[in-house]
């Protein structure tokens, strides 16, 4: 129940931070999904975190991207958060998830001309979340595995991003495993 | 016998670092080099169909074909004995942490299938090391309570680690990709003729997702 709540809340809150076009608040209520993804890893949660967060990006990118008929883009997503609302509402689970797999749809085909970018904004948004998981603990494998995504994408982006906990990645010494491995391998 | 456990890690490291003759060299020294199947379909199936990703995998799947890379059945090791070792273990692994009312699956067959491998060879009295980049299971079993720490802060609830149970499972021997390039820099396997070759080679494992920090780079560059 409070993750259904949970998730009810954040769809309210991104139907409201897309209607007010702000790319911030959509970022940040993506992350807020992630707590509750890396937790329950449920594949809904974490498509709520990708669509959340691709919609920020394409927000961010309203100029470039172009789209003709961009108020009718913001109420069909619209329409479609409160059609996902009322689905978790009723208990309908497989209704919600083929509403967020709409919203994703509706991303992709919302210009012809600008595919291609669409789709690599997606695709960003599915390692960023996967960076994300992973920082919350999560292994590399198990997180790929959650988001359909391969290691070998994963790898270089979780490098690229500042951990704020790195002290607790240490174990033990480097100058001891070192030498445990210059013992077995040299 | 010496043996080397390969995580997807390590391998996908030295692989997209052009650096993957540090397996071959390691090869000629008498250690053997295993993979298990999960670590395979990792490295080399699903990323052949990545077109950015195609030429690593393909060039892991030929140090496999030349047999510098084995899979772990070919120690003798049955197949069905891994599995149902990896089970166990994941099992135990995915109950022990928690949240206040719910446990957290943390970890994925893939790593904890190189973990059944190293039991099973140390049971064997077969001297094993495993090579991991990635911090989750090398922290869970070498300082858990930094883990349990790392979830706390970052899921904003109190997560529990059930230690004992990891303890139960086993020791392990870790390294990473940062500590199998100052092997291979220490044993002349680079030929790279600059004094910074070292930083350099520790750095490029970083940026490919070894869990290694600047202080540690420091550190190693010192010795």
């Amino acid at each position: 129940m409070e993750e259904i709540n949970h998730t009810i809340d954040i769809l309210s809150r991104v139907k409201i931070a897309l209607e007010e076009q702000d790319s911030e608040k959509l970022k940040m209520l993506s992350d807020r999904t992630i707590h509750s993804a890396s937790v329950y890893q449920h594949t809904d949660s974490i498509l709520l975190a990708i669509v959340t967060y691709s919609l920020s990006k394409i927000l961010e990118r309203k100029e470039k991207l172009e789209i003709k008929n961009w108020q009718n883009f913001i109420r069909d997503i619209s329409n479609l958060l409160d059609n996902s609302i009322n689905a978790i509402r009723n208990g309908k689970y497989k209704l919600f998830t083929i509403f967020l797999e709409k919203i994703e749809q509706k991303m992709q085909d919302m210009s012809l001309e600008m595919k291609p970018m669409i789709l690599e904004v997606i695709k960003k948004a599915y390692i960023n979340k996967a960076s994300k998981i992973y920082e919350h603990g999560i292994s590399v494998a198990k997180t790929t595995k959650l988001l359909g995504i391969s290691p070998w994408e994963l790898t270089e982006y979780i490098a690229e991003k500042e951990n704020l906990h790195l002290h607790l990645n240490k174990t033990i010494d480097i100058r001891n495993r070192a030498q445990m491995a210059l013992e077995f391998l040299g | 016998m010496k043996v080397l456990i390969l995580d997807a890690g390590p391998l996908i490291n030295l692989s997209l670092n052009g650096l993957l003759e540090i397996y071959e060299k390691i090869q000629e020294r008498g250690i053997k080099i295993v993979i298990t199947n999960y670590v395979y379909q990792e490295v080399v199936d699903r990323p052949s169909h990545i077109p950015r990703f195609e030429l690593g995998a393909l060039k892991i799947k030929d140090l496999i074909e030349k047999k510098v890379v084995q899979f772990a059945g070919n120690l003798g090791i049955a197949e069905q004995e891994i599995e149902s070792e990896t089970q166990r273990m994941l099992s135990i692994i995915n109950s022990s942490v928690r949240t206040e009312n719910k446990s957290i699956e943390i970890v994925s067959p893939a790593e904890i299938s190189c973990l059944a491998v190293s039991k099973i060879l140390s049971k064997r009295g077969i001297q094993n090391i495993m090579a991991i980049d990635e911090r989750t299971t090398r922290v869970l079993f070498e300082k858990p309570q930094n883990l349990a720490e790392l979830m706390s802060n970052k899921l904003h609830r109190r997560i529990f680690i059930n230690s004992k149970d990891i303890q139960i499972i086993g020791n392990f021997k870790f390294i990473r990709s940062s500590e199998l390039v100052y092997v291979a820099y220490k044993k002349g396997f680079i030929k790279i003729n600059d004094k910074r070759a070292l930083e350099a080679l520790l750095y490029a494992t970083k940026f490919k997702g070894c869990s290694i920090s600047w202080e540690e780079i420091d550190q190693l560059k010192k010795m």
